[in-house]
């Protein structure tokens, strides 16, 4: 069931490299993240699937706004130059090198301290985001 | 196994995007494809609390480049 899952995202990572318009990569973005998100359900269950899916609809349509705002400004919005390769091969070559599939580890329950934490980290990035565009 | 090379492809497909943009909305597309491999990485290793903490990082990742996006577009700059 997994390869379904890894395909689609495959054709979608394809189509935001390709795609010139900011807006409907935005939109691309949203089915990437819906997609993954039926991906980690696998694993976790439907709670994670409405936590990633919730997170990623929300930004990518954020994003949406962003890029109908700046629309018109950037004509060529991405340049494939040969040197862009280098990054990737980076990134994929150690990884690659070293991978080995291990045992999955049992799944363990959550840990509700981290609820306060991450709400206080959010309302701080707020803070600092609302003192950053004014 | 094929997902450790989707949790790495997701990752090398994210620095792809950042590294051919040529507008500051696709950086931010690329950081979003990022936070979604480490996403889905938490979710593998089957861990409910480094997923919300993933989640987390990538709402608050997406407000303060969006904030720095709007900052930069009120300076003309994009």
């Amino acid at each position: 069931m997994v390869w379904i899952i890894v395909s689609i995202s495959l054709i979608f990572l394809l189509l935001i490299l390709l795609t010139r318009d900011n807006i409907f990569a935005s939109l691309l973005l949203t089915g990437i993240g819906v997609v993954v998100a039926i991906g980690t359900a696998f694993y976790l269950g439907p709670l994670a699937f409405i936590l990633v899916s919730l997170v990623y609809i929300v930004a990518a349509l954020t994003l949406v706004v962003i890029a109908a705002a700046t629309l018109g400004d950037v004509k060529e919005t991405r340049v494939f130059r040969s040197i862009s390769l280098a990054g990737a091969v980076l990134v994929a070559t150690p990884v690659l090198a070293t991978i080995e599939g291990g045992a999955v580890p049992a799944a363990v329950g959550f840990d509700f301290r981290l609820v306060p934490l991450l709400a206080a980290f959010v309302v701080f990035i707020l803070k600092i985001a609302t003192e950053l565009s004014i | 196994m094929i997902e450790l090379f989707f949790i790495t492809a997701l990752f090398t497909a994210g620095f792809l995007v950042i590294a051919t943009a040529n507008s500051l909305v696709r950086v931010i597309i690329g950081g979003e494809i990022i936070v979604l491999g480490a996403i889905f990485a938490s979710a593998y290793s089957a861990d409910l609390s480094m997923l919300a903490v993933a989640a987390g990082v990538g709402v608050a990742e997406t407000l303060l480049f969006i904030a720095t996006l709007f900052r930069l577009a009120k300076g003309g700059y994009v």
